[in-house]
């Protein structure tokens, strides 16, 4: 029987799923001359994967940061402001202070975090998927070097973005846990070590990762075979008293080795595994960690359901205040190791979750309004999508059907009229499953975006 | 049409292949897969007007990349890169 058959018999049909091939990623990357930015290569300890060993980063400027003094009286505090993270990040790039920044990247379905160190070093964890803009967030924000880029587990959605940095500017150093995938994307990701001569080493729990004066207890994995997610690396910051906890994809079982491994795991700032997903954040591992602020990296109408409403559910039973990057997109933690801010969006102030307005009008700025779309349409018929937005606006519209994002023709990214008009007309393939089926739109204008949703059905 | 991909990982009941050297990806449930096929795997993926039509494992074609993946990670590890001209 063949395959389409039996898929049809199962309610299953498949289609092909779009990513969009941004084929001007790497053609138009501005590479900035960088002899004044780039860093010596530094020594480091490489460590061996039998005996955990400490990386130690000599640096001149050791002692010199001024950590931040520890009050005990001093309560973190949370408040979301107002400053354009991108004038920020700018600042913190070029002036040493006293503020760590740890920015969740919205790449959509992926993580990627960028850390500002006080002293001006800069750390990427894992880059998103391929072309899904990581290099293109670091431009904005004036990042003309990485000097510590660590991937915690080979899967496209962590790796991907990495390879794009690679090529695009300096990399002084890579570390990874040592797994190996047979990938195509693996493989360019080790090709681009390789083409920017990053020094490479290898990381697993006991191990101590040091960047300028920060230092990254490694907490998972024990070894590097067996289940990709399962060995994610996971990384614990402890800055002054404002302490984080990046977990990759760890799943479960490995949440349950760190527990039983009696390692310290209670933080302020939780990155939820595996992007809010069922098979990470047990409710034992969140009792452990007790979050004040929990933030996940997930796609808008990402296909596997993340994040899962158990886990959203488990966060907030934990207490902690959730932050996703399908919702606020970019989110920036801003530290001086006592007090900390969440910052949302790159370009300005997104409402959290609990206070949505989801329009920007209240900014008098953005919006974005979807006038019509055709419905319902027949299989092979045409539908088109009318929205209103600011004149200018950059615009994108992804049609959702059964198994995935469509790939019609005529869905490209669009630039909205003077009159802040703008439409898609497409075809609805001939196989589509009969439905009803969401269409998520956006509109980019002055680092904003905003996002709406309508639904057309295909009906015969 | 007959193409190369890679199983690149599962997600709950879903399969992420990846196309085209890694540009582009096939989210296909993992019942539709052949039994035992495994995260690393490479595939040989038959569509038609963009349904897949069969899905075979190439058991060879995987041995030859790891294969070759594997001396480049030991060159890493070793940092020959870092010597090289």
């Amino acid at each position: 029987m063949k395959l389409f058959d039996k898929c049809n018999k199962l309610s299953l049909r498949l289609e092909l799923l779009l990513t969009a091939i941004a084929v001007v990623v790497l053609s138009c990357v501005t590479i900035t001359p960088s002899i004044s930015v780039h860093t010596p290569i530094e020594q480091v300890t490489k460590t061996t994967l039998s005996q955990p060993t400490t990386i130690i980063e000599p640096t001149a400027s050791r002692g010199a940061t001024v950590q931040p003094a520890l009050t005990a009286a001093a309560q973190p505090t949370s408040t979301v402001f107002v400053q354009p993270i991108d004038t920020a990040s700018a600042q913190a790039t070029s002036t040493p202070s006293n503020s760590l920044r740890v920015s969740f990247i919205d790449v959509g379905q992926g993580d990627a975090i960028l850390i500002l160190a006080p002293d001006g070093k800069i750390m990427l964890i894992d880059g998103g998927d391929t072309n899904t803009g990581i290099v293109q967030f670091l431009q904005r924000n004036n990042v003309q070097r990485i000097d510590l880029m660590v991937a915690t587990h080979p899967h496209s959605d962590h790796i991907g973005g990495l390879v794009q940095v690679l090529n695009a500017i300096p990399v002084t150093r890579v570390i990874t846990n040592g797994q190996m995938h047979t990938s195509s994307i693996y493989e360019h990701f080790l090709d681009a070590i390789a083409f920017a001569k990053a020094e490479y080493a290898e990381v697993q729990r006991g191990d101590i990762i040091a960047l300028g004066n920060l230092s990254f207890s490694v907490l998972n994995p024990t070894t590097n075979t067996g289940d990709l997610n399962h060995n994610s690396l996971v990384l614990r910051l402890d800055y002054g008293e404002v302490s984080f906890l990046f977990t990759g994809d760890a799943d479960k079982d490995a949440e349950a080795s760190m527990i039983s491994a009696g390692l310290p795991l209670q933080v302020t700032i939780l990155k939820v595994g595996h992007h809010g997903s069922r098979y990470s954040s047990s409710p034992a591992f969140l009792a452990q960690v007790k979050p004040e602020v929990a933030i996940y990296s997930a796609g808008t109408g990402n296909l596997y359901g993340h994040p899962h409403p158990e886990t959203l559910a488990a966060l907030a039973a934990a207490g902690a205040r959730v932050y996703g990057t399908d919702v606020n997109g970019t989110i920036t933690v801003i530290t001086d190791g006592i007090n900390y801010e969440v910052v949302t969006g790159e370009g300005g102030p997104r409402a959290p979750p609990s206070t949505a307005p989801t329009t920007a009008s209240t900014q008098g700025s953005l919006d974005l309004v979807i006038t019509s779309v055709t419905s319902p349409v027949a299989p092979g018929g045409t539908a088109t999508l009318v929205a209103q937005t600011m004149p200018g606006a950059v615009c994108t519209i992804t049609v959702y059907y059964k198994s995935g994002p469509s790939q019609a023709s005529g869905l490209e990214p669009k630039t909205a009229d003077s009159s802040g008009g703008v439409s898609w007309t497409w075809k609805v393939g001939s196989r589509t499953s009969l439905g009803t089926w969401r269409v998520v739109v956006t509109a980019s204008a002055n680092g904003q975006t905003i996002t709406k949703e309508a639904t057309f059905t295909v009906a015969r | 049409m007959k193409e190369k991909a890679v199983l690149d990982r599962f997600e709950g009941d879903l399969a992420v292949i990846l196309l085209k050297d890694g540009q582009d990806q096939l989210v296909v449930p993992i019942n539709s897969l052949p039994g035992g096929a495994k995260e690393g795997h490479w595939l040989q993926i038959e569509t038609e007007d963009g349904q897949v039509i069969s899905v075979t494992v190439d058991e060879e074609e995987t041995a030859r990349i790891r294969n070759r993946i594997a001396e480049k990670l030991n060159r890493l590890r070793q940092g020959k890169h870092l010597d090289d001209a």
